[in-house]
C-alpha cells in the first residue's frame, strides 16, 4: 500500500536549455533530487507533478528514458499559465518539488523485437523522447528493430533537441525526416503537416510495428486517421493524453474521460482505446 | 446487545464520553438569517441538552473528514512529514444518518484504497466512531431506499440510536471496537432492550418509507456511450447556474483541488460544476458547457464510480442536493430524463 501526502520532494535545476526562438519559449530543465534518497524509479511515458514552490504544481510528461546511466529528470515545459511562466524565471541552482512519477507507461515489453515509428508534433516529442531514448539507448538498441521518426515543427526557429538530433540520426538502423509548416529559406527537409508525409515519407509496415504519436489533439487525430487508413491496427498505434490534474492519482476528480483517470489509467492509451471512450478531451 | 436509555441516561453517558472523546452532533444553529442543522463539537455538558435529533443535518459531517480547508504542511518540509493541523484526541460522532453513514463508507472506498492510503483521510477515520441515528421519518427530497440504503436500521456503525416516544434504544454492532475504544464498559451497565421492541419499532417505521413515487429502473452502473450519444443534458440542465451548492452539500462529493499561502499548501473542495475545475492553462476545456458538467456529476455518481467500485453507487439519495438548489434542479428528473432518453436506444444499463 503507497501513502503519498502530496507533498513533493526537493529538486534542484542543474541545467536550463532554452529550446526554441526566445519568443517561442520552451524550455528544457534538468533536475536532481536535492536529498540522499535514491533517484525515483519511473518508465517511459510516465509524468511527474512539478511544484514551484509558492506558486502550484502541474504535470509534465518525463522527457528522459529510466536507462542504467539515468541520474536526472528531463522536462521541456512550454510557457503556457501561471506554474509554467514562474518555472521560466528559474535558474540553474534553484529548487523546486516533484512527486511522481504518476501513470501508467508506454508499452515498452510488447515493443521489444519490433519496429518503432514515432510520430511527434511541437512539444509533443518531449514525452515520446522517454522511449526514443530508451529504444535508442546503446545498451538496449538491438532489442528493438528499425526506428523511424517524422517530427513536425511550425517552423526551424520551433525544433526541440536539436542538440540531440545527431546523436539519434547516428544510432544504428534510424532515419529521422523533419517537416515545418510552410516553406522556409535554407530548410531542405520536408514540408506540410505530418499526416500528409506518412504515407510517402514513412515505410509503414502493418505487421510488427508499434507506432507512437504526440502532439496537438488535432495532429493526433489527423494522424491516427491515416494511420488507419494505411491499415495499421488501432492497437498498434499509441498516443499519450493531457489534461488539467491536482492529484495525479486517480482522486481529485479532473481528468475523467468517462469513468477512466486519465492519471492513473492514462496517460498512455492505444487508439483502439481512444475508439471506445467518450469524446471528452 | 440491545440497551434501553431515557433521555436523561443519553445525556450522562455523552457526559461521561467527552471525558475522552471530542462529541460532535447535530446542533440548530443561525447562520445568517437562517436556522439550520450542523454538525459541531459540543463545547461544555450544558450543551448536551440541545443536541438537535429530530431533522435530518442540512451538511453531512464529512468535513471532519475532509475539511474544505485543510492544511497538509510546507511544501518544502518534503514527501516525509506528518499532517500539520493534527489532533489526535478521538472523536464520537452523535446522531449520523444512515445516508452520511454511507456518504462515509464511499470515501473510505476512495482514500483508503488497495493501492493508495490519503494520510490525511486515514487518520481522521481511525480516529472516530460513528453512533449512527436511525429516520423516523422521510427527509424532504430523499430517495435513499432506491440507491440501496436503508434510513431505518444500520449494521455498519459500532453503535446505532433509535428515538422512542419516550427515550432510545441503543443497538451494539461492533463490541470489539467498542472495548478497543473503552466505550463498552460504559455502555454495559444501562438497561437490556429487547430484540422484539427493537424490531417492533424498526418494522413500524420501515412501513412508513416504502411510498416512494420515485424509482431508479436502470441498473447500476449507468451505460456509458449512451450518455454522450443519446442524451440531450442541455434540455434539463440549462437552468442550472454552475454554483455548485448541490456538490458541496453532497455526502459523497470528494473531489478536490490544491492551493497554496505562500508555500503551505492545502487542499479545498472543488466541484465539477465549475468550468476552471477541468479547463487545461492553454484554454482548451474538455467539458466546457454547464451541461456537460451535469453530466459529469450524474455519471459519476450513476456509471463511473459504480463502474470503479465494484457497483456501489455514488449517491447516498438524502436529497440535499434538491433541497439546496437555488434553481430548483432536481436530480430525480435528470436520472428520468436520462433513463427516458435511453429506453429508445434498447438499453438497460449495465455494460460490464
Amino acid at each position: 500500500m503507497k501513502v503519498d501526502n502530496y507533498l513533493p520532494r526537493k529538486a534542484e535545476i542543474t541545467k536550463v536549455v532554452q529550446e526554441t526562438g526566445i519568443n517561442l519559449n520552451i524550455k528544457t530543465f534538468h533536475l536532481r533530487f536535492a536529498d540522499e534518497k535514491p533517484m525515483m524509479d519511473f518508465k517511459p511515458g510516465q509524468f511527474l507533478m512539478l511544484t514551484v514552490y509558492g506558486v502550484g504544481e502541474a504535470p509534465f510528461g518525463l522527457a528522459c528514458a529510466p536507462t542504467s546511466d539515468c541520474n536526472e529528470i528531463i522536462v521541456s515545459v512550454k510557457k503556457t499559465g501561471k506554474v509554467t511562466a514562474a518555472l521560466h524565471e528559474h535558474e540553474e541552482g534553484d529548487i523546486v518539488g516533484i512527486r511522481g512519477p504518476y501513470g501508467n507507461s508506454f508499452p515498452v515489453e510488447e515493443t521489444k523485437g519490433k519496429d518503432v515509428v514515432f510520430i511527434s508534433g511541437g512539444i509533443g516529442l518531449a514525452p515520446l523522447r522517454s522511449l526514443i531514448d530508451y529504444v535508442l539507448h546503446p545498451d538496449l538498441r538491438e532489442e528493438f528493430g528499425r526506428v523511424q521518426m517524422l517530427q513536425a515543427f511550425r517552423s526551424p526557429d520551433d525544433m526541440l533537441y536539436d542538440y540531440e538530433q545527431q546523436r539519434w540520426e547516428d544510432s544504428p538502423d534510424t532515419t529521422i525526416k523533419y517537416t515545418i509548416d510552410r516553406p522556409c529559406e535554407g530548410w531542405d527537409h520536408c514540408v506540410g503537416f505530418p499526416h500528409d508525409l506518412i504515407a510517402d515519407e514513412l515505410e509503414c509496415q502493418t505487421e510488427n510495428t508499434v507506432y507512437y504519436t504526440c502532439g496537438p489533439p488535432i495532429m493526433i487525430k489527423a494522424v491516427t486517421n491515416e494511420l488507419v487508413n494505411l491499415g495499421i491496427d488501432p492497437e498498434d498505434i499509441i498516443t499519450t493524453l493531457e489534461m488539467r490534474m491536482s492529484c495525479g492519482l486517480g482522486k481529485c476528480g479532473k481528468c475523467n474521460i468517462g469513468h477512466r483517470y486519465v492519471c492513473k489509467d492514462g496517460p498512455v492509451y492505444s487508439y483502439q482505446e481512444l475508439l471506445e471512450m467518450p469524446d471528452e478531451f | 446487545m440491545i440497551k434501553k436509555l431515557t433521555n436523561q441516561d443519553l445525556k450522562a453517558l455523552l457526559k461521561e464520553l467527552r471525558q475522552e472523546f471530542l462529541v460532535i452532533a447535530p446542533f440548530k444553529v443561525k447562520q445568517g438569517r437562517l436556522m439550520k442543522v450542523l454538525y459541531q463539537p459540543v463545547k461544555n455538558d450544558e450543551q448536551l441538552s440541545s443536541i438537535y435529533l429530530t431533522d435530518q443535518p442540512d451538511a453531512s459531517p464529512k468535513e471532519y473528514f475532509l475539511p474544505r480547508d485543510d492544511k497538509l504542511g510546507e511544501e518544502t518540509a518534503g514527501a516525509d512529514c506528518e499532517p500539520a493541523d493534527w489532533q489526535d484526541q478521538p472523536r464520537i460522532f452523535l446522531g449520523v444518518r444512515s445516508c452520511d453513514i454511507a456518504g462515509i463508507e464511499l470515501f473510505d472506498d476512495v482514500f483508503i484504497e488497495n493501492d493508495y492510503i490519503d494520510p490525511f483521510y486515514q487518520q481522521r477515520r481511525e480516529n472516530s466512531i460513528i453512533i449512527g441515528y436511525s429516520c423516523s421519518e422521510k427527509a424532504d427530497n430523499s430517495f435513499c431506499q432506491e440507491v440501496g440504503v436503508n434510513p431505518v436500521d444500520n449494521d455498519n456503525v459500532p453503535l446505532m440510536l433509535y428515538q422512542k416516544e419516550e427515550g432510545f434504544f441503543l443497538k451494539i454492532n461492533d463490541e470489539d471496537k467498542l472495548k478497543e475504544m473503552g466505550i463498552l464498559e460504559k455502555i454495559e451497565n444501562l438497561a437490556d432492550g429487547t430484540d422484539e421492541d427493537l424490531e417492533a419499532l424498526i418494522n413500524e417505521r420501515q412501513e412508513a418509507f416504502k411510498e416512494d413515487d420515485f424509482t431508479i429502473k436502470s441498473e447500476l452502473p449507468f451505460p456509458e456511450k449512451e450518455a454522450f450519444s443519446s442524451v440531450n443534458w442541455e434540455e434539463v440542465t440549462a437552468s442550472c447556474l454552475g454554483c455548485g451548492v448541490c456538490t458541496f452539500y453532497c455526502p459523497t462529493c470528494f473531489c478536490f483541488k490544491f492551493f497554496w499561502e505562500d508555500v503551505e499548501k492545502n487542499r479545498a473542495w472543488d466541484s465539477c460544476m465549475f468550468s476552471l475545475f477541468t479547463e487545461h492553462a492553454s484554454g482548451h476545456n474538455p467539458r466546457e458547457s454547464q451541461e456537460q458538467r451535469w453530466r459529469q456529476r450524474l455519471m459519476h455518481k450513476f456509471s463511473y464510480h459504480p463502474k470503479n467500485y465494484q457497483g456501489e453507487p455514488g449517491c447516498v439519495g438524502c436529497g440535499r442536493c434538491v433541497s439546496k438548489c437555488p434553481v430548483n434542479l432536481d436530480i430525480r428528473k435528470v436520472i428520468a430524463h436520462f433513463e427516458n432518453s435511453i429506453v429508445g436506444e434498447g438499453v438497460k444499463g449495465n455494460e460490464g
